[in-house]
């Protein structure tokens, strides 16, 4: 089996990205199912491949500049910034003023990161983020300075037509200052439905005081695409981070969040829905800590299983000593279509104050026979009739947004 | 010459494991607006539920007719497309799917059955909005998901709705009058009344005579211990009325 941290990637002459280089091969050690985060999500399917690291683009650069043509159009405006093959695109979106956008590189070098790179969680936790840091190099940094509202969303979109096995890593790290208000979107989508490919991506997000994120995720990789993402967020005063995703594609998928809601009245809402066909595994894990007073989270995670799919879901709410008057809920959702699919569901919550709300549940379960008939007996049929149910019963954690092309777009196959 | 829309003959049929329908005949004609009333554990739910084939309930011997075509056979959508219309006694909810997003497939599994070229959104928003107003039913109701929300008055006046839209050849009213006060009762009876039109056929399934107020039958058959004991014209339901299911069941046996 291939060691993950040799795919043979070119070397850097940024200090601070060889110096993370080191700590992530130090901090690396490859998950197996003895490890608790990994019980259920077996990763042996997507080591079968011998990966290799993104072709070099052009000498000393690392940033394509490849007249790679854009094909993926999203069905709404959006800053749209491409990350194809393994590298960040050249051509960058115009962006207003108050608004940074760095490579990764660029921001390491000027020592825009040294606040923020690896600062939201514990490398030698998260087994993939050290893999990332091992490969470090790829991404972006932005910064949208205090009181902006931007006009559009921020788009990440994620391209891969590799002819060999691409291992893709990258790491952004996007800062709102207080005040701000940004839309988010990331989209990772495969033509070419033969590829074999990995995408490792590692977002870390910092909102200042009063700062709204609102993400929205859509992961169509092709179905024998390794998908790991892992998004660390830390949540200041009144701030607020949104998260709406759909896993529909790739061979395995783990979306991982962990959202830090540092001081009073932050808040966070984790919607997902997903969707498991063949014999794919769809992992959502999040993690929840309230750290102070007034912090409130709500988690909505659906998941269609079929064929022999299997679905995970690891949901910890964390309520430590200081965080009385916290809020914290999280509910999933199965809806099994089939008899040899499988879902594990691990909620936790770690409870360490008085004076707070907080609850989990579970359900699993088929089609409800009532409405399958109700609808049947207006003239739909049984197939059409399934779908419109099933179509239903994923679009919910996406129901209250108010961006209507963003929720079409997110509810759409 | 009228034919023959509905034509049940010796129908024994079970739900579970109970034998309720017992050799149950009756045919409506074109046009016909007949009532079947029955008391309590008559069996009228199980009829309205066998005829629209829900799942659970068993035929056992007897057959059933749709426009000289056999009922039985068909699947809970192929009798709907071939004109069938229930209004249900429960109309379930169905959070997450949008009213007029779920008629529009209706329709268009319907139109497409008869031959008709299928409708795009604006095209059924046309006819859907049009029937809606008639029924005092906003567009914001339609937009709602199926029956979320909706009082009883409310659910039936969708149902009214639906069945204006889809112009069924016959429709069924399963208990319409269950739980709704009398201005609902009203837009229900107004709604069905204005789909008579001389070749439509209608059975009205009902425990009390009220909703005969406002729908006049042609025929009004009394009903009990799963087949109808004593038919006779509206003045039959009247006469129930005033002397009650017991005066009748047993005279019929």
């Amino acid at each position: 089996m291939q060691n993950l941290l040799d795919i043979g990637l070119s070397e850097t002459s940024n200090a601070v990205i060889s110096g993370w280089r080191d700590k992530g091969r130090a901090a690396f050690c490859l998950p197996t199912p003895k490890a608790e985060e990994w019980k259920y999500t077996n990763i042996k399917p997507i080591l079968s491949n011998i990966y290799q690291a993104p072709k070099p683009c052009s000498e000393n650069h690392t940033t394509c500049t490849c007249e790679h043509k854009h094909e993926h159009h999203l069905p709404f405006e959006a800053y749209e910034i491409y990350f194809h093959n393994g590298h960040l695109c050249a051509h960058q979106p115009h962006l207003p003023e108050g608004v940074t956008l760095l490579s990764l590189e660029e921001a390491a070098a000027e020592h825009e990161t040294s606040a923020y790179l690896n600062k939201s969680f514990e490398l030698n936790k998260m087994p993939f983020a050290a893999l990332n840091t091992a490969h470090l190099g790829e991404g972006v940094f932005i910064r949208v300075a205090r009181g902006i509202r931007l006009d559009k969303p921020l788009a990440f979109i994620y391209e891969t037509d590799e002819d060999f096995p691409l291992w893709a890593d990258f790491h952004n790290i996007i800062v709102l200052e207080s005040e701000t208000t940004v839309d988010w979107v990331e989209f990772f989508e495969s033509k070419n439905k033969t590829l074999t490919y990995a995408h490792n991506v590692v977002n870390e997000i910092f909102l200042g005081k009063s700062a709204v994120l609102k993400h929205y995720k859509k992961q169509q990789e092709n179905e024998k695409a390794a998908h790991l993402a892992f998004n660390a967020v830390s949540v200041r005063q009144n701030a607020k981070f949104e998260s709406y995703v759909s896993e529909l594609g790739a061979l395995l998928a783990r979306h991982e969040t962990m959202v830090h809601l540092k001081e009073e009245g932050a808040e966070t809402v984790l919607n997902a829905a997903y969707r498991t066909k063949g014999k794919t595994t769809h992992d959502t894990t999040a993690n929840v800590i309230h750290a102070c007073a007034q912090t409130t989270s709500k988690q909505l995670i659906k998941g269609v299983l079929e064929d022999e799919g299997h679905g995970v879901f690891q949901g910890k709410i964390r309520i430590e000593p200081k965080a009385f008057g916290a809020n914290g809920t999280q509910l999933h959702k199965a809806l099994m279509l089939s008899n040899q699919a499988t879902v594990d569901v691990k909620p936790a919550l770690e409870i360490f104050a008085d004076d707070v709300k907080c609850s989990h549940g579970a359900t699993s379960g088929a089609l409800d026979e009532n409405q399958l008939f109700y609808l049947r007996s207006r003239g739909i049929g049984q197939k059409e009739a399934e779908a419109l149910l099933t179509k239903a019963f994923l679009d919910e954690p996406f129901a209250t947004l108010q961006n209507e092309p963003i929720r079409l777009w997110l509810c759409e196959d | 010459m009228t034919k023959p829309v509905l034509e049940i003959k010796d129908l024994c049929a079970k739900a579970g494991d109970k034998q309720i329908i017992k050799n149950l005949n009756l045919t409506i004609m074109e046009g016909e607006v007949h009532a079947l009333m029955g008391p309590n554990g008559a069996g009228k739910s199980t009829l309205s539920n066998v005829l629209c084939g829900k799942p659970g309930y068993e035929v056992l011997s007897g057959t059933v007719r749709f426009h000289g075509k056999d009922l039985l056979q068909m699947s809970v959508e192929e009798r709907a497309r071939e004109g069938l219309f229930m209004i249900m006694q429960y109309p379930v909810e169905i959070a997450g799917v949008p009213t007029v997003n779920f008629l529009k497939h209706a329709l268009n599994a319907v139109r497409k059955h008869r031959g008709e070229p299928e409708l795009d959104t604006l095209g059924f928003l046309k006819i859907a909005k049009e029937e809606a107003a008639k029924l005092g039913i906003s567009t914001e109701m339609l937009k709602r998901p199926v029956n979320v929300g909706f009082s009883g008055g409310e659910k039936k006046r969708m149902e009214t709705w639906q069945m204006a839209v889809l112009k069924p050849t016959m429709a069924l009213l399963d208990e319409a009058d269950s739980g709704l006060d009398i201005d609902a009762l009203k837009v229900v009876a107004d709604g069905v009344n204005t789909l008579r039109d001389g070749k439509r056929a209608m059975l009205i399934i009902t425990h009390y005579q009220r909703l005969l107020n406002y729908i006049t039958p042609d025929v009004v058959h009394i009903f009990a211990d799963g087949h109808i004991v004593r038919s006779g014209d509206k003045t039959l339901a009247l006469a129930l009325e005033e002397k009650g299911y017991a005066a009748f069941v047993n005279e019929g046996c």
